[in-house]
């Protein structure tokens, strides 16, 4: 496993300018570019639209980064922005006729009453609208818990949270995310 | 209420595709050069050659209406001037001027006194440089002067009697 830098280190080099700029930035995309990657393409579940938006991201926190005042964790702000330009990107984008879309990221498993009768394109569009109702904080922990399936000792460190915080933010959010699935079942 | 707690033990993710790390290398590098600001030295702006040109029509039209004595005086400089001086200059560099330039540097009420007027006295221009212009044909073999006929291809019935003489 790669071993990268400290996002505090990161963003100092990035303020320092000049090729300190340009070397922190690749920093941020090694570190991050995947993960922001698969946070898009669960919304727009193509990799064109994908590389758009993550491009379009990208680009804000090269020009925004100088300005950022380590208010939230760096992941925090950037998953903000990626959030931001996906639904940006999807309110263009209604038409999509004649684009490959990809599998649905869930699958449903048999024993759940409210769900048999559901698809697995329909209950992972609900999950990621679910998702989208969350604040902003309690929505990147469940990005990093769920769908990125990483340690809470490594959420620490990205989001500057105790792992006690990040247990109960994601157990929070799961609870809203399956309330929010179960009254869009039923209605 | 219990299903509700167990709705993520029904659901299994799967696993969304992720390119590899040159994908990502590639994309940094794109969004770098989009970004970097083109450094222009100074000089090969337009902005600035435009501004210094107009910077230097204002100097100048602001010397000139500054300093209108300045501009008379040097007028005034070229009454001083002999007129044979004069004639000499334009005698030398008439090739220089045009037709119109001249017109435009001649007040309209005064061409018409320029057209109607005697030729100055001693203009070099205007008298005949009599001594000089005068060609001795006596110093001149019979048939030189043959060959340039023929060589001209001068019929000599054409020409008149002033002509020959």
């Amino acid at each position: 496993m790669t071993k990268h830098p400290e996002d505090d280190d990161i963003v100092h080099l990035f303020k320092k300018g000049g090729n300190h700029t340009n070397t922190a930035f690749n920093q941020i995309v090694a570190k991050y570019g995947d993960i922001l990657y698969r946070q898009i393409r669960a919304i727009t579940k193509n990799h064109e639209f994908t590389n758009d938006v993550l491009q379009n991201v990208l680009v804000k926190v090269y020009q925004n980064l100088a300005k950022f005042k380590g208010d939230s964790a760096l992941y925090t702000w950037m998953y903000r922005i990626a959030r931001n330009e996906t639904l940006n990107f999807l309110d263009k984008e209604k038409r999509r006729t004649g684009i490959d879309i990809d599998e649905p990221i869930l699958e449903i498993m048999l024993g759940h009453s409210s769900l048999d009768s559901m698809t697995s394109e329909k209950i992972s569009d609900l999950l990621t609208r679910a998702v989208n109702t969350l604040p902003e904080k309690q929505a990147a922990v469940f990005q990093l818990k769920y769908f990125e399936e990483l340690k809470y000792s490594e959420i620490s460190k990205k989001l500057n949270t105790s792992e006690g915080a990040l247990k109960a933010s994601f157990h929070h959010a799961k609870q809203k995310i399956e309330v929010f699935i179960l009254d869009q079942l039923n209605h | 209420m219990e299903e509700q707690k167990d709705l993520f033990d029904h659901l299994k993710l799967g696993k969304i595709d992720t390119p590899d790390a040159t994908y990502f290398d590639q994309l940094a590098k794109n969004v770098i050069a989009s970004q970097e600001v083109k450094v222009i030295p100074l000089y090969k702006k337009p902005i600035v050659w435009l501004s210094s040109a107009a910077a230097a029509i204002v100097i100048l039209v602001v010397v000139n209406y500054s300093a209108p004595e300045e501009s008379t005086d040097a007028l005034l400089a070229l009454n001083d001037i002999p007129t044979e001086d004069v004639l000499a200059y334009v005698d030398k560099h008439i090739e220089d001027f045009d037709v119109e330039m001249l017109s435009e540097m001649v007040p309209s009420e005064n061409i018409e006194a320029i057209q109607l007027s005697e030729p100055i006295e001693n203009n070099p221009i205007t008298t005949p440089k009599t001594e000089e212009t005068k060609i001795n044909f006596d110093n001149i073999d019979t048939e030189d002067i043959l060959d340039y006929i023929n060589s001209e291809e001068i019929d000599i019935y054409d020409l008149d009697e002033f002509e020959l003489l």
